[in-house]
């Protein structure tokens, strides 16, 4: 799909900066406030060795730190368990001479500042006590680091690499059915097709270009519809529904061919970054909402149900790879994940009989319609922890 | 799972994880009454907003007797929660988003692994700013075995009834299991209320309509005006006196004789919304004279046609033919002010709302028609047929809205809305 929105965070896995080493932090404190009560700050003056001198004490609650970096070089901030084991705050990019909050709620317990350097040098404050209680406390998290995720990013490229002749043979399908001249055949074939491709999602951004040529939607060109720059199985499909004549379709599926093979050759040489994995477990279906459940990319044939489907499938086989990290630091978004992924493609399923056409969305009845948004909805919210839960925090 | 297991992010895993949860703790997002002192501290950023603070707790929901705000919001859901248990923590939750976001207070700080608590729209500490939210419950969610509450409906409620002038064939806006009216001292504010709520109950209820409307200010003076540039809101029942409201906007638990109230309904108030467009180029088409003799009171002032001043009471028995207020205006048909109508008087409570053109080009503006009372088929109803075929429906539409049932207040800190409706199961 064409101009498919890029969610961007920022990328720090990999961030070594070249500058010098070494640096100073001035940290300014306020505690038992608001967190942004950062007026009561209690100003502590560091040296390069020492990420910052907190106070030996702080009752349970929020807190609420002015990080400045004195040292030349960015630094990245969190507030950790005194082995780093547990993050509970962070502040993800801070650069020389500038300040900025860090800010959290804590439970009785030891905590301590942990600064990664971008130049490579981490060092750690002197311990921080916090005793009582107080509502609302963070838990923290086991920060993961970039490496943990190349296990499942290649188990990922594996299964992409493992589906894209499936798609290929598809493809052809639907380019022998044009040829004919049998577009009957080819309405019948094109949903397959689309499906094989759809159920990929997690990749588009791998695909770079390709996705454009492959599954590029009409909106954001000059011309719409009627653009003679628009490829891909959604062109395709306009033209399978409009009435467009076999001559121009064929070459469109002949376009399509030439794409795909194009993408299998390509594959293998283009990076898949490994924050992406995580991203496309929220974000695959957040598209799915925007253009597949509303509708709005249906091209005629009525199937973007089928296609939400397929991306509900791509999220279930990303989730996969993803479970162990995220059991191990927050055995619960599992199982909720798994449960309400189920639960939408049963609901999906029960929108047609089991070998009948899918509905077009837009005919869905209000009740379904409510109760399909109201599944997906609640598992976006649980999706979306996702993400910051596999950041890459290195040396945290 | 216990109050102390609960993490403060699971208020933000969506919905249906929550549930696993029997309470709701003051653990999710949002503001607690300390974070609100804490917020007032000398040393804390100031709240924004009108410092208004309209208090949550109470025999009966704010938003009701509460003068009206300049901003409301008038949403409709329905129930996707699958059954009853899900139903009560559905509204635990809402409990406590509205318990927090109509206290006001700094914003909790994000969890490390979560987007942030609040959608930043009003800035780090959330102002009260006025905010009410009133929750009513609708019809639908009494009517089939989903939650198994046919028993407990409010003797009146009924899906809203198609009335003779309506043009409600079509309409998207209709009906709902439960109501949401949210008003404000500034727009931003109910907005903000409505986008937390709704994220918050994500995979409970699925919003079906909504419609906005403003509290316009005085023009010069009174009442302030509607669409068609008459002092609206200007005969109410007497608010201050709990006589009155006890009579006429409370519901009491057993009245009614065959068909009783149930004993939850007790201080809960039915509330009727009506979307009614009016179509105000034809109505700027129409001389003034007609115009006053169909609303009956002067469009300048506001007095009865009888009258001079806006706050004066029209005397109708001195006119029994209507020669100064017309036997078919608008104010003496809703309201004849004999003995044998006195029990149907309402509270209303509207707005007014504009959005957008019609096919025609023309503006689409209008009231939200809202008011509140002990009885909507003796009160509403009553008013709604007698108004029938009144000059005035010429100019406007009637195209959609609903009947709901204003849960009874919440009546302390452990206390959640409907707490009453699901007691005992
Ligand atoms: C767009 C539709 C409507 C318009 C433009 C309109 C306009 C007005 C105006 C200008 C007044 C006089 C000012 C005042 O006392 O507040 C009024 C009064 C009133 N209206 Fe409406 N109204 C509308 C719909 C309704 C409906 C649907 C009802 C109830 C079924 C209703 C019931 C009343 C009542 C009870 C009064 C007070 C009469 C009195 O006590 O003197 N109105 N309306």
């Amino acid at each position: 799909m064409s101009a498919r929105p890029r969610f961007r965070r920022p990328l720090l896995a990999g961030a070594l900066a070249l500058a010098v080493a070494g640096g100073a932090l001035g940290f300014a404190f306020a505690s038992g406030g608001s967190p942004a009560a950062a007026g009561a700050a209690l100003a502590v003056s560091v040296d390069k060795h020492a990420c910052g001198a907190p106070p030996a004490r702080l009752p349970a609650g929020p807190v609420a730190f002015e990080v400045t970096d004195a040292a030349p070089t960015f630094v990245t901030v969190y507030l950790t368990d005194p082995t780093g084991a547990r993050a509970y705050a962070e502040i993800r990019w801070l650069g020389p001479r500038h300040s900025l909050p860090l800010t959290g709620s804590l439970a009785a317990g030891r905590y301590a500042l942990r600064c990664v350097f971008s130049d490579g040098p981490v060092v750690v404050s002197p311990g921080l006590v916090v005793t009582g209680t107080a509502p609302d406390t963070e838990p923290g998290y086991r920060p993961m680091t970039s490496t943990d995720l190349e296990q499942p990013v290649l188990a990922y490229r594996a299964w992409v690499q493992a589906a894209l002749p499936g798609l290929q043979s598809a493809v052809r399908t639907l380019d022998g059915d044009v040829a004919r001249g049998d577009l009957s055949a080819a309405r019948n074939d094109w949903l397959p097709a689309h499906l094989a491709y759809e159920r990929l999602g997690a990749a588009y951004n791998s695909f770079g270009d390709f996705d454009d040529a492959i599954d590029g939607r009409p909106d954001g060109l000059q011309g719409g519809v009627d653009d003679p720059g628009w490829t891909g199985f959604l062109a395709v499909e306009h033209g399978l529904w409009h009435g467009a004549p076999a001559a121009r379709l064929r070459s469109l599926t002949q376009k399509l061919v030439a794409d795909v093979t194009g993408l299998i050759a390509d594959f293998p040489s283009e990076d898949t970054d490994s924050e992406d994995l995580p991203l496309r477990a929220h974000e695959i279906l957040e598209n799915g909402l925007q253009f597949q459940l509303t509708g709005q990319e249906d091209q005629g044939s009525g199937t973007t149900l089928a296609t939400l489907d397929a991306n509900v499938q791509g999220t279930q086989e990303v989730l996969s790879l993803l479970a162990p990290l995220l059991r191990e630091r927050d055995p619960g978004l599992v199982a909720g994940v798994d449960a309400g992924l189920t639960a939408l493609r049963g609901q999906l399923a029960a929108t047609h009989p089991a070998a009948g056409p899918w509905p077009a969305a837009a005919s869905l009845d209000r009740a379904t319609r409510e109760r399909l948004d109201g599944t997906l909805g609640g598992l976006l919210e649980q999706l979306a922890r996702i993400p910051n839960l596999l950041a890459a925090r290195n040396a945290a | 799972m216990t109050m102390s297991d609960r993490q403060p992010v699971l208020g933000r895993r969506g919905f249906l994880q929550g549930a696993t949860a029997g309470v709701v703790g003051a653990a999710a997002l949002g503001a607690t009454a300390a974070d609100a002192a804490r917020a007032d501290a000398p040393d804390a950023p100031p709240a924004s907003g009108s410092g208004r603070v309209i208090p949550f707790e109470g025999p009966h929901q704010a938003g009701i007797l509460t003068p009206p705000q300049a901003a409301a919001s008038f949403v409709s859901f329905d129930v996707v929660a699958p059954d009853r248990a899900a139903l009560r923590e559905l509204f635990a939750v809402l409990t406590d988003r509205v318990r927090r976001l109509t206290a006001g207070g700094a914003v909790p700080a994000t969890d490390l692994a979560s987007a942030p608590t609040d959608s930043g729209t009003l800035g780090p500490v959330l102002p009260a700013d006025g905010l009410t939210v009133t929750v009513g419950v609708g019809a639908s969610l009494f009517d089939d075995q989903r939650f198994g509450l046919g028993a407990r409906r409010p003797a009146r409620l009924t899906a809203m009834p198609v009335f003779p002038d309506d043009d409600m064939a079509h309409s998207a806006e209709l009906h709902g299991d439960i109501s949401l009216q949210l008003c404000a001292d500034s727009r931003d504010t109910v907005t903000h209320a409505l986008r937390d709520i709704t994220r918050h109950t994500r995979g409970a209820i699925q919003a079906r309509w909504k419609i906005d409307g403003t509290h316009a200010a005085p023009r010069p003076s009174g009442a302030p005006r509607n669409h068609l540039g008459f002092k609206d809101g200007i005969a109410n029942p007497d608010t201050t006196d709990p006589a009155v409201t006890d009579a006429l906007v409370w519901t009491h638990a057993g009245h009614g004789g065959s068909g009783a109230e149930p004993a939850w309904t007790e201080g809960g108030s039915y509330q009727v919304i009506r979307i009614i467009r009016m179509l105000v180029e034809f109505w700027d088409r129409v001389s003034l004279d007609e115009q006053e003799r169909m609303i009956g009171r002067r469009r300048d002032s506001g007095a009865p046609l009888d009258r001079s001043a806006e706050t004066d009471t029209p005397a109708y028995a001195a006119d029994p033919q209507g020669l100064y207020v017309p036997m078919n205006a608008h104010i003496r048909l809703a309201n004849p002010r004999t003995g044998a109508t006195a029990a149907q008087q309402i509270l209303r409570r509207g707005y007014n709302y504009e959005r957008g053109l019609d096919t025609d080009g023309n503006l689409d503006l209008g009231l939200i028609f809202c008011c509140y009372q002990q009885d909507v088929s003796r009160q509403f109803a009553t008013v709604q047929s007698r108004l029938a075929g009144e000059p005035l429906v010429d100019y406007i539409s009637p195209t959609g809205g609903g009947y709901f049932f204003a849960l009874p207040g919440v009546t302390g800190p452990h206390d959640t809305l409907a707490s009453g409706l699901l007691a005992d199961f």
